[in-house]
């Protein structure tokens, strides 16, 4: 078979489909106003949600820290729950510290969010775009692994901090501490493992098709 | 431009270039619900990122890369492995069969030739099939039109082993 040959047939075919497949207008308008479910938008309703999470929560700490630091007057106290009230000086600052990093994290991901945003309204061509969402996806992928593997060191830590300044007896002896800190090394690393394996799973297969799309179009090269 | 114009001009002139849309999905799918997700992905698409359509290059050539760009990023619902399909040695007779309507065999043949092409070679291969020139096909897909001529007599030896076959 020759390629002509084929594109008589696409020809004849083409015309029959499209008539086939006709769109209204009003069908048109009522399609553009749905969401898209391809991979990059999907990742950008994720981010959208953390910015504004994120941010509501980080804004709702510093006015907790706000309220607790000008007025001096008692808020609710996260340590009253583990030992006795702590003036609202030390309660106001850990708020404050609290929601400074939360407004950071929303922060980054709005920048994130932009960038994707900018790159999706760019012109580019296919071999750009595959470039593009390859590494979105990817670095996606990555944060999901680290943040979510992150979770269990950061809670122990605040464990160990909280005993420590508080002395509330949390790990009354070394060996409990060393055990405490073993088991979070091991839960950490199941954790690692675990979303890596469920991300690969998610994405893999298409990020797979993507390399050997971008591949075949660096060929020249 | 408000909204409502800027929509009412998206739809005006998708409503001229659908057929675009429809072969690329024809290209890309090989059923009817998975042609309409795509079709439905690629107009939204389409229509998010019109905003910033600067007329730099013609609609059509826009249309097309966008589309692409979906159609081979999109996460496929069921990652069918290619059948080892070998045309029947009569296609050659079928394609320059009579004008009338395209019987189903013919079209089914046609799918099976494409299908045996990768996404990159789909997207070449149809946009040659549409009359773009080299230069239009290398802006699209972001490389050279000397890879292009590669690619196609790449992609014409392929073909013809499928009938030779």
């Amino acid at each position: 078979m020759e390629l002509e040959q084929l594109k008589t047939v696409w020809k004849k075919t083409s015309k029959q489909e499209v008539e086939g497949y006709f769109v209204s207008k009003e069908e048109i308008q009522r399609l553009i106003g749905k969401r898209s479910n391809t991979t990059i938008s999907q990742i950008k309703r994720k981010i959208r949600n953390k910015v504004f999470m994120a941010g509501g929560i980080g804004l709702l700490l510093l006015a907790f820290a706000s309220y607790a630091l000008v007025t001096k007057e008692p808020v609710f106290d996260f340590f009253e729950f583990i030992s006795d009230s702590k003036p609202n000086l030390e309660v106001g600052i850990f708020y404050l510290i609290f929601g400074l990093v939360i407004c950071f994290i929303s922060v980054f991901n709005a920048f994130s969010y932009r960038k994707i945003l900018n790159i999706e309204k760019r012109e580019s061509d296919l071999k750009s775009s595959i470039n593009t969402i390859l590494a979105i996806v990817k670095k996606a992928m990555k944060v999901k692994v680290y943040s979510d593997s992150l979770v269990v060191p950061g809670t122990v830590l605040a464990l160990v901090i909280i005993d420590l300044v508080h002395g509330i007896g949390l790990f009354p002896n070394v060996t409990t501490l060393l055990l405490f800190v073993l088991g979070a090394i091991a839960f950490t690393s199941f954790s690692y493992f675990i979303t890596r394996y469920s991300q690969n799973k998610r994405y893999g297969s298409q990020i797979r098709a993507l390399e050997e799309c971008l591949q075949e179009l660096e060929e020249e090269r | 431009m408000n909204k409502k114009r800027l929509e009412q001009k998206f739809i005006d002139q998708v409503m001229d270039a659908q057929g675009i849309i429809h072969k690329v999905c024809g290209m890309y799918c090989d059923n009817a619900e998975d042609r309409k997700d795509l079709f439905q992905e690629i107009l939204v698409n389409l229509w998010n990122s019109y905003s910033s359509f600067r007329g730099n290059s013609k609609f059509s050539t826009w249309m097309y890369r966008v589309s692409l760009n979906v159609a081979i990023q999109r996460i496929r619902k069921a990652n069918k492995k290619k059948e080892d399909v070998t045309l029947p040695a009569d296609f050659d007779e079928i394609a320059y069969s009579a004008e009338e309507t395209l019987p189903e065999k013919e079209l089914k043949m046609m799918h099976a030739a494409i299908n045996q092409l990768s996404d990159v070679e789909k997207a070449i291969v149809m946009l040659y099939l549409e009359e773009r020139g080299n230069e239009e096909i290398a802006e699209i897909m972001g490389i050279s039109q000397n890879y292009v001529r590669v690619k196609m007599t790449r992609i014409r030896k392929k073909l013809k082993k499928m009938v030779g076959a």
